[in-house]
């Protein structure tokens, strides 16, 4: 596993640092800097943009600047756990037990239940992090990739944080929050396996000093 | 020491008896010292459980397997009566519903319905209607009984009817349920059946339940949550309320009063736990409910963890208790507890996203308080296991800040020493192989000459790399023959120096000594591909990209041998999803050879589309789109696999008649640099015939073929591609309407295809051809009324023909007709004859033409 030193080379204050770390567990899988607006690595830039630009296309279909609107906007709406949590949540221990028995034609769906039941009332906010956390990535990328430019990647990546101050209230709900938005996503290989490499994101995250969850305070958004 | 003895039990098989024995050595433990043997016990007891339920969950199977056996013999239940109409059939129903021994019973049900269904005198759609009365006020019943109802009666007619939509459902609306009953199923009713299956109530009783229990679910989904609490609090007794209504009561609460923040609801909710816990003080959920809340309204963590412990040691093996603790501990600044709570719980549990965070959280707060406690240090075993922590999470500028100024030992220095060299690794991927060699030499600690040994050798770039690094690779095995990562270093070492089968071997062995290993995976299914166990090779590397779809390499390899074990939809979707993944010009001519081979295969041989001809040629346009986005390699028009491409997709094109696409890519094959094979151009010619043809492209075809044709007709002989491009010209005239030229090439044509030599095996195919080729001359001409053509080509076709055939009879006729309309009677009385007589000759083909002949002979 590769990370960088966070060294702030361009002097962004905190509250944009706090913007840029919002995009942090996607930055980390793919092994970005998380202390600059561009998510650059070592290697040749041209052969990085291009790679930046086919992600964008074949992951999200974005090809400019009207279809990173158009899924920032689908992954505000998007209701994905949520509709589980609504229905299971309320649910007791052997109802959850029972679920396991009753065949459901879609295999992933008694996971998913598994899922509420693990985190039930512990996760309000469902898995709107991996919604969020997606936008923070796909803003800096799309700036990387030369359809939107600095100034509009900075004003997106507030208005896509003040969403996610709305909803969570510290690094921890958000990671866990994005943790579950991956398993979700991930549900029918739901294995330890499956999540693997979240898990080691994550711990970078919560634990390293040269990360930004660990430099920055939830309330660094205020400075 | 067994599981058993571990808990002080026997052996028994006996859930209840199991738990009571973990209750009871959990009891005595004094949880800040001796949480870890609490876990211990946890875990005995976890293992023994599953024990217990492979053991009933067997003897179920084989309970299972007896009464399908039998199933013919329960079909007999109802041997001494006979349901021949709804009546009879919905008062058996009722029988059955009413009864608990028998009610969620699919072969009592079944009995009944084949009953009816072998008796009825009547369509069994008159059944449809009083069964769906009879569910509407008996509708708690399993789905599988539901199922055989849908199996036996046509419900899905009675659903699908006007009558049903525009009159039925308008008089009694509540039959709508039991259409969503009978169509989705209702998983609620069937995990309330199972919950309360053992609830000390009547069956009378139950259903009462389960019914406020789904109309409290009801208002759950409309967010009424007070109306779900009053369903179970109002109309449910107390001393009728089993644990799933106080804990669904007690859930709506808690949410209520601490996530949607509702007026009065945090009175409601403690006013009804505190009762529920008066008819049951030991339920697990009950429990956690009280030390939740209690965390929920924490002033003092010290109180709250009290409260979890005592909770704990009456519950000792539901797991929230110890979540809870774990949060607590955090609060209070008890890392280290915290720490071995949450680490605990990873292991029972890897899914659960908030052990990992809180594990991560936890370990960040422990280590920053060892940083300020100097008192690790003094403990060599404390220290370094600490250190291999921090190493683990590359916390290095914590070890650096840790370091003890001078030190004697070792371990610790060779432990120091791998810190410095991993940071720099896992920082700019550069090895220190001097230190990890001092290191190895330093050092008798198995885990960190293992350590060293594993980042010596991983991430190896080159297979050459790997090969030179065969003594290392040899010392970390033979120190570690057990370790999965130390085996697949071996069968790496065998990859290296091409000895494949050892590698796999090794890789084999590696997998079972660990099967989540995922980067055996990968080398495993290259192994296999330089072996050519191509379908072992899927295999593998289809586990891999379960995990990792954007490494290139193993889509690669799917790709290519997935195409090998004919599997061409997984490699054409493979080969796509590599070309999207890699830089353009990173796409090789062999590559998209193989892809589009792969497309023609799926699309010409794969069963799952056979027959279905709009979905092929609607799959192939859509892709070949996707196909010219991709850059053509340099050097791709000039290389064989490029021409070979291009031939690829022109047949692909053929086989689903996109003629104009595959007219594209002839061209492209005729404007190549160099030749392409001899049996490409042969191939290509006949198709670009067909498709200039078809695309009505007439001039075009002349203009290239004509005078050359014309030429060499006169002079080469057994020539079939010369033959089809005079059929062919011939063919453009008629689309230009120019009929001289039209009929002077389908004569050349026909007369230049008799005279092609029969010593091969095509001769039957040949002449079949020729006949309905003169014949449509013949036809053509007679149809257009160009009698002198008419008669040209019905002599032709008899000097052609010398075989009698049915269809002499016919071109006899026109003939005749031809020559009648030019006034020459003697020749048209002859080929009427002519007509009669071929018609005598071969009866039944043209009776009617000669029926005519005849009459105009006798007058």
């Amino acid at each position: 596993m590769k990370y960088y030193k966070y060294e702030n080379p361009d002097g962004l204050n905190r509250h944009q640092l706090w913007l840029l770390a919002t995009s942090g567990m996607l930055s980390q899988k793919n092994r970005e800097r998380h202390d600059v607006l561009l998510p650059e690595k070592e290697g040749n830039i041209q052969a990085l943009k291009g790679s930046s630009q086919r992600a964008l296309k074949r992951d999200y279909g974005i090809n400019n600047l009207s279809d990173l609107a158009d899924t920032l906007k689908y992954f505000d709406e998007i209701v994905t756990l949520k509709a589980f949590q609504n229905r299971w949540e309320f649910s007791s221990p052997a109802e959850f037990t029972a679920f396991t028995k009753v065949n459901a034609k879609d295999k992933s769906i008694p996971n998913v239940v598994d899922m509420v039941h693990k985190y039930q009332f512990n996760l309000p906010e469902s898995d709107q992090a991996w919604h969020y956390g997606r936008c923070s990535w796909l803003i800096r990328h799309a700036c990387y990739s030369g359809f939107i430019n600095e100034t509009e990647a900075w004003q997106l990546l507030e208005e896509n944080a003040a969403r996610i101050r709305q909803i969570f209230n510290s690094w921890e709900s958000f990671g866990i929050s994005y943790l579950a938005g991956a398993q979700y996503w991930k549900r029918k290989e739901y294995t330890a396996a499956a999540i693997s490499s979240y898990k080691l994101d994550l711990n970078f995250l919560l634990t390293n000093k040269n990360s930004p969850w660990v430099q920055l305070a939830w309330d660094d958004y205020n400075n | 020491m067994s599981d058993w003895d571990k808990l002080g039990i026997s052996p028994i098989n006996d859930k209840e008896y199991i738990f009571k024995a973990l209750k009871e050595s959990v009891h005595e433990l004094n949880f800040e010292d001796d949480l870890p043997q609490a876990f211990q016990y946890l875990k005995t007891y976890h293992s023994l459980i599953k024990k217990v339920e492979r053991t009933t969950a067997e003897l179920n199977k084989l309970a299972e397997g007896k009464a399908e056996n039998e199933d013919n013999v329960i079909l007999y239940l109802d041997s001494d009566r006979i349901y021949d109409t709804p009546t009879a059939l919905i008062a058996r129903f009722k029988e059955v519903y009413e009864n608990p021994a028998i009610r969620f019973n699919k072969l009592v049900w079944k009995s009944a319905i084949a009953n009816a269904v072998q008796h009825s005198t009547q369509s069994l759609s008159f059944y449809c209607m009083p069964i769906i009365k009879f569910l509407s006020s008996h509708y708690i019943l399993k789905s599988d009984v539901l199922t055989e109802l849908i199996k036996a009666f046509p419900f899905h007619e009675e659903f699908m009817s006007s009558a049903w939509r525009e009159v039925t459902l308008l008089k009694y609306p509540e039959l709508g349920a039991v259409e969503v009953l009978l169509t989705s199923g209702h998983s609620e009713i069937e995990i309330y059946i199972e919950v309360l299956k053992d609830a000390p109530l009547t069956l009378a009783e139950k259903d009462i339940v389960i019914r406020y229990l789904i109309e409290a679910d009801e208002h759950v989904k409309k967010r009424t949550y007070q109306q779900a609490f009053k369903s179970l609090a109002t109309r449910i007794p107390d001393n009728k309320r089993v644990p799933v209504v106080w804990h669904k009561m007690v859930n709506i609460a808690f949410m209520a009063a601490y996530r949607y923040h509702q007026e009065n609801a945090k009175e409601i909710f403690f006013n009804t736990l505190n009762y529920a816990l008066e008819f049951y003080p030991e339920d697990a959920h009950l429990l956690y409910m009280k030390v939740l809340g209690g965390y929920e309204e924490a002033q003092d963590y010290q109180i709250v963890k009290s409260s979890i412990i005592e909770a704990i040691k009456i519950c000792p093996s539901y797991q929230k208790l110890y979540y809870l603790l774990g949060k607590t501990y955090l609060q209070l600044k008890q890392y280290s507890q915290a720490l071995d709570v949450f680490r605990t719980l990873q292991k029972m549990d890897a899914l659960n996203g908030e052990y990992i965070v809180y594990t991560a959280v936890s370990f960040r707060h422990f280590i920053t308080n060892q940083l300020q406690d100097g008192s690790i240090k003094k403990d060599k075993t404390y220290y370094l296991n600490i250190i291999h922590q921090m190493i683990d999470q590359h916390l290095f500028e914590e070890i650096n800040e840790l370091q003890l100024e001078t030190t004697t030992d070792n371990d610790i220095q060779a432990l120091l020493i791998f810190s410095t060299a991993y940071e720099q690794y896992i920082l700019t991927g550069q090895k220190d192989f001097t230190a990890l060699e001092q290191v190895l030499t330093l050092t008798e600690d198995a885990k960190i000459i293992f350590r060293a040994f594993e980042n010596y050798l991983e991430n190896m770039l080159t297979w050459e790399e790997i090969a030179s690094r065969e003594g290392m690779i040899r010392r970390f095995y033979n120190g570690f023959p057990e370790s999965d990562v130390a085996t697949y270093h071996m069968g790496k070492y065998f990859h290296a120096i091409h000895d494949f089968k050892m590698a796999y071997d090794y890789y084999l062995k590696a997998l079972e000594i660990n099967p989540d290993n995922l980067d055996v995976y990968f080398s495993i299914s290259q192994a296999c591909e330089s072996l050519k166990y191509y379908d072992l090779a899927v295999k593998y590397i289809a586990v891999y990209m379960q995990y990792s779809r954007y490494h290139i390499s193993p889509v690669k390899i799917m790709a290519f041998c997935s195409f090998q074990v004919e599997e061409y939809y997984q490699s054409y979707t493979n080969y796509k999803w590599l070309f999207s993944l890699v830089n353009p010009s990173e796409i090789t001519t062999n590559q998209l050879l193989f892809c589009v081979s792969a497309l023609y295969n799926y699309i010409k041989f794969d069963k799952a589309i056979e027959g279905d001809s709009h979905y092929k040629r609607t799959f192939v346009k859509d892709e070949l789109e996707n196909f010219e986005s991709y850059k053509k390699p340099d050097g791709f028009y000039e290389d064989a696999e490029g021409h070979d491409t291009l031939y690829w997709l022109a047949m692909l094109c053929k086989h689903v008649e996109l003629d104009e696409e595959g007219l594209e890519y002839v061209r492209q094959i005729e404007t190549l640099g160099s030749l392409p094979a001899e049996w490409i151009i042969k191939d290509i010619t006949e198709y670009k015939l067909h498709c200039m043809r078809s695309l009505g492209l007439h001039q075009e075809l002349i203009d290239w073929l004509e005078d050359d044709v014309e030429e060499e007709i006169q002079t080469e002989i057994n020539d079939t591609e010369l033959a089809l491009k005079s059929f062919y010209i011939a063919f453009a005239y008629e689309g230009l309407d120019n009929i001289e030229k039209e009929f002077e090439w389908k004569l050349k044509t026909a007369f230049y295809y008799a005279s092609m030599d029969d010593a091969e095996s095509k001769e039957a195919h040949r002449l079949e051809w020729l006949e309905s080729f003169t014949v449509n001359i013949v036809n053509r001409f007679e149809s257009i009324f160009e009698r002198e053509k008419t008669i040209e080509a019905g002599k032709a076709y008899f000097k052609i023909q010398k075989e009698p055939h049915f269809r002499h009879a016919m071109v006899a006729h026109y003939m005749a007709v031809a020559y009648e309309a030019l006034n020459d009677k003697e020749n048209s009385l002859k080929y009427h004859q002519i007509c009669v007589d071929y018609n005598q000759l071969f009866p039944g083909y043209f009776e009617d033409l000669a029926e005519i002949s005849q009459l105009i002979i006798e007058n």
